[in-house]
């Protein structure tokens, strides 16, 4: 007899069904799995084998031939385990259910339960898309499905759980809806603005790079709060809508990275790889895939510490993500897209020794030294980073420890409302923040009249300024407007932009 | 470009040519050039004191490069490299350094020629120097060049700053190499001394310097030393090349200056020692102008009061931007705008994180 049961498996973040056929012969008792299966799935026979004996049901002493269809799609996901052992039951009879229509996502132990996979948010929402509307999945995978509307999900522990439900003798109902509750002012987030003491010039620099979505740069000593102040950066971004929530616990559910506790990702993330990652744990890619640190820090902060460290052929993978906000992976049959949108923040020593500029200490870098660590930032890198900004040594910020911070829920309110005024700008535009702008926007949103024009010429030639810092300090100039609801770029604007410049 | 040396003139460039000669043994054989003077004549003339001073095998030698070929060899060298050679006869060889105790026989040179015999003000200071010294450089910098031809050196930190400063000034400047006029030393500076030789002028001792020596930086500074009426020494430890050039300087009777410093800043050590020697201390550009008796049409720089009040606070000992801002009440936002202004119309510059100085 001949079965037939969905499963399904992804290709980045979008996924096919696959059409799971069981064919039971007569002929020496084994399981052949044909379609294009990696090794993954092919091990799965043993497991599914073992499982469905232990759930008290029969595998048939006879031959059976799973074909997985399409054929041209690799299937290297233990998730369809559940719809094997399904396929295998209807076909040696010992399951009568109908199953037509439901997509079974799950592992299976060895014992029979069902454990989570990665990826089901994904799955749901793009088989969704392909006009599925039945699921059963592993229970502890319930809390991402709670979040699809429109669909019907079933979560199940085991598979004689299973079994029973869908024959009718133990039925589960399906998971509850729980709609996207905006967590605004919940703290989300360990750090706090209000935690860091002193550094106002970095502080009063983080507000408007997340004000205006720029990326920025901390110089400052080794031991000074440069980590401490990039953790703060997620907590003054506005909260995620569901939609930047759901893209976010997409790409974590897919990398397994997503905590069981929310079934989604409220917080902003803020990823800090270390210097010695390769290039494809932040850009994505390798044998599975996955997507890479960028992508983990979608719709948050990649945070690089010692920035000069990172290979220069890692820095220089950023470029293109940091321009486009996605990121394409290839693998052998095509590529796979997925978002990278983040706000970058780097930091670096303002020189080798660490002690440039440094009030007791001596720095022993000659020039050329400096200028060779600092020239392993490359140019074209350096080009999207709007904001620099110099952060004193924790010494002397503990100085001001008497003065009371502001918190970071007061300086995210007024964050929203400057994003606000860009959204409302921008309507037409495609873009959401000054830093999005291109050459178009800067001259059709931020004219400039004659007293700035001459002072930023006056700066050009003074300060030695190169013709590109032109328009990133118009972008920082123009989201230091916005944060005092001014219509027009003023000189004092236009000034403080120039303090940041590299 | 094509010179037409004369045959005295002639002798000095081929005599320079041999790198093994040392100093004292070419100023021997300089003694016997008169106008009259070929090579195989001189070689003639002076032959017992050369033998005498060098031995027969070496005099020997002299004796078998002594001819139209070596000379023609020499002087297509310099040609195709458009490097005049300045002998210690010829007319433009520099008044200033031709006083000096042993002046170099002949000079090479690449740019304006003309140069060498305008008058010369040296600016000199360390690799390592302080954020604010480098500006307080090019604030010096920027007021003495209308008046004077700049020397400098062409190491980095203080005389690329020199040299940058003057060529955006359009100012006339002489950048002395420790290297060879055909083989710059560092090779970080090859870039700013081809931009020397197109306005300025580039000046070694050398043609070619087949490697360079420790020695070769104390030999190039009393060049320094010698071309300018007056030196100023901006920043430079104790044991600092700098310091060499200052001791020329003063040896030769020139007017040393030096920027001082305040105990504990290693950069700037060897400066103070210099003041203790009698060097004389200037804190601005008008010190070295009023001491030559020039007018300064020094522009008067406007200050919003509330500008002035961030300068005196400065000035005062309170640099970091957090401090000034108690000091004044002034928030930190418009603080920011207040010091970026004044950066641009050239009072203070960035000293270390979050630190000004007045410049
Ligand atoms: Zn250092």
């Amino acid at each position: 007899m001949l079965a037939k049961v969905l499963g399904y498996t992804l290709v980045g973040l979008m996924g096919v069904p696959i059409m799971v056929e069981v064919d039971v012969t007569n002929g020496l008792p084994a399981i052949d799995i044909v379609g294009l299966a990696d090794t993954v799935v092919k091990e799965s026979k043993e497991r599914v084998k073992s499982a469905i004996k232990n759930s008290g049901r029969q595998v048939p002493t006879k031959k059976l031939v799973i074909n997985l269809a399409p054929a041209d799609v690799k299937k290297e996901s233990s998730s369809l385990d559940l719809a094997l052992a399904i396929g295998i039951l209807k076909a040696s009879g010992s399951l009568e259910a109908e199953v037509k229509d439901i997509i079974f996502l799950g592992e299976l132990s060895l014992d029979g339960s069902v454990r989570r996979v990665n990826g089901v948010l994904p799955a749901l929402i793009s088989a969704l898309n392909d006009g599925y509307k039945k699921f059963i999945i592993p229970k502890e995978n319930e809390k991402e499905a709670s979040f699809v509307d429109g669909i019907e999900v079933i979560a199940v522990s085991s598979l004689r759980e299973t079994i029973d439900h869908l024959s009718n003798l133990t039925p589960i109902k399906p998971v509850e809806k729980q709609g996207f509750i905006s967590k605004a002012g919940k703290n989300l987030y360990d750090s706090d603005m209000a935690f860091v003491k002193g550094q106002k010039v970095a502080k009063r620099a983080l507000e408007v790079a997340v004000s205006g979505g720029h990326n920025l740069l901390f110089v400052g000593a080794p031991g000074t709060g440069k980590t401490m102040l990039a953790k703060c950066i997620p907590t003054i971004m506005p909260d995620m809508t569901f939609e930047e929530a759901l893209e976010t616990t997409k790409i974590h559910s897919v990398s397994g990275v997503l905590k069981d506790s929310d079934g989604i990702v409220y917080a902003r993330p803020f990823r800090s790889p270390h210097h010695t990652a390769t290039t494809i744990s932040l850009t994505g890619g390798g044998n599975k895939v996955k997507p890479g640190e960028i992508s983990l820090a979608h719709n948050g902060v990649l945070f690089l510490d010692e920035m000069p460290e990172y290979s220069r052929s890692t820095l220089e993978a950023l470029r293109q993500p940091l321009e486009d906000g996605v990121i394409s992976v290839t693998r052998a049959n095509g590529s796979v897209t997925y978002p990278a949108n983040f706000i970058l923040c780097g930091s670096m020593n303002p020189c080798p020794c660490g002690n440039y500029g440094s009030e007791d200490k001596e720095c022993t870098c000659s020039p050329s030294q400096i200028a060779k660590y600092k020239a392993k930032i490359s140019g074209p890198l350096l080009d999207r980073i709007d904001i620099q900004v110099q952060v004193d040594s924790v010494k002397y910020a503990e100085l001001s420890t008497e003065e009371q911070c502001e918190d970071s829920k007061t300086i995210k309110a007024r964050v929203n409302e400057t994003r606000r005024i860009q959204k409302e700008r921008f309507s037409e535009d495609g873009i959401l923040t000054n830093s999005d702008m291109g050459e178009k926007h800067l001259r059709k949103y931020c004219k400039l009249d004659k007293t700035c024009e001459d002072l930023l010429k006056n700066a050009y030639d003074k300060l030695h300024l190169s013709p590109r810092a032109r328009s990133r300090i118009i972008k920082v100039a123009r989201t230091i407007a916005d944060m005092e609801k001014s219509a027009n770029i003023k000189p004092q604007h236009i000034l403080e932009a120039i303090s940041y410049r590299h | 470009m094509k010179n037409v040396y004369t045959n005295a003139e002639l002798c000095l460039i081929w005599l320079d040519s041999f790198l093994g000669l040392e100093y004292k043994n070419k100023k021997e054989v300089f003694k016997f050039i008169t106008e009259k003077s070929n090579i195989k004549q001189l070689l003639i003339d002076a032959k017992l004191s050369l033998i005498n001073l060098l031995g027969t095998e070496k005099y020997n030698l002299l004796v078998n490069s002594a001819n139209k070929e070596y000379l023609d060899f020499i002087l297509k060298g310099l040609e195709k490299e458009e490097v005049t050679a300045i002998t210690i006869i010829s007319k433009n060889y520099p008044k200033e350094l031709k006083e000096t105790e042993v002046p170099p026989l002949v000079l090479y040179a690449k740019g304006n020629v003309n140069l060498l015999n305008t008058p010369c003000f040296t600016i000199v200071g360390s690799r390592k120097t302080l954020a604010q010294s480098l500006a307080q450089t090019e604030k010096f910098v920027s007021e003495i060049c209308s008046h004077f031809t700049i020397v400098t050196g062409n190491a980095e930190g203080v005389d690329s700053k020199v040299i940058s400063t003057a060529l955006e000034n359009n100012a006339k400047v002489i950048t002395v190499l420790a290297g060879g006029i055909n083989n710059v030393y560092p090779k970080s500076s090859v870039n700013l001394v081809e931009k020397v030789a197109k306005t300025g002028l580039v000046l070694s001792e050398f043609f070619q310097v087949p490697s360079i020596q420790p020695f070769n930086f104390p030999i190039r500074n009393r060049i320094l030393a010698g071309l300018s009426k007056g030196v100023l020494i901006t920043s430079g430890s104790k044991k600092s090349g700098t310091i060499y050039t200052a001791d020329y300087a003063f040896e030769y009777g020139k007017d040393v200056f030096a920027f001082p410093y305040s105990i504990g800043v290693p950069s700037g050590e060897g400066c103070n020692e210099i003041i203790k020697r009698g060097g004389i201390l200037v804190d601005t550009p008008l010190d070295i102008l009023s001491f030559y008796n020039i007018e300064s049409k020094e522009s008067k720089i406007e200050l919003t009061n509330e500008e002035q009040k961030v300068v005196e606070v400065i000035a005062n000992g309170t640099t970091h931007i957090e401090k000034i801002s108690k000091e004044l009440n002034l928030g930190i936002t418009q603080l920011t705008t207040i010091l970026a202004l004044l950066e641009i119309k050239g009072v203070i510059c960035k000293n270390g994180v979050n630190q000004y100085a007045i410049i």
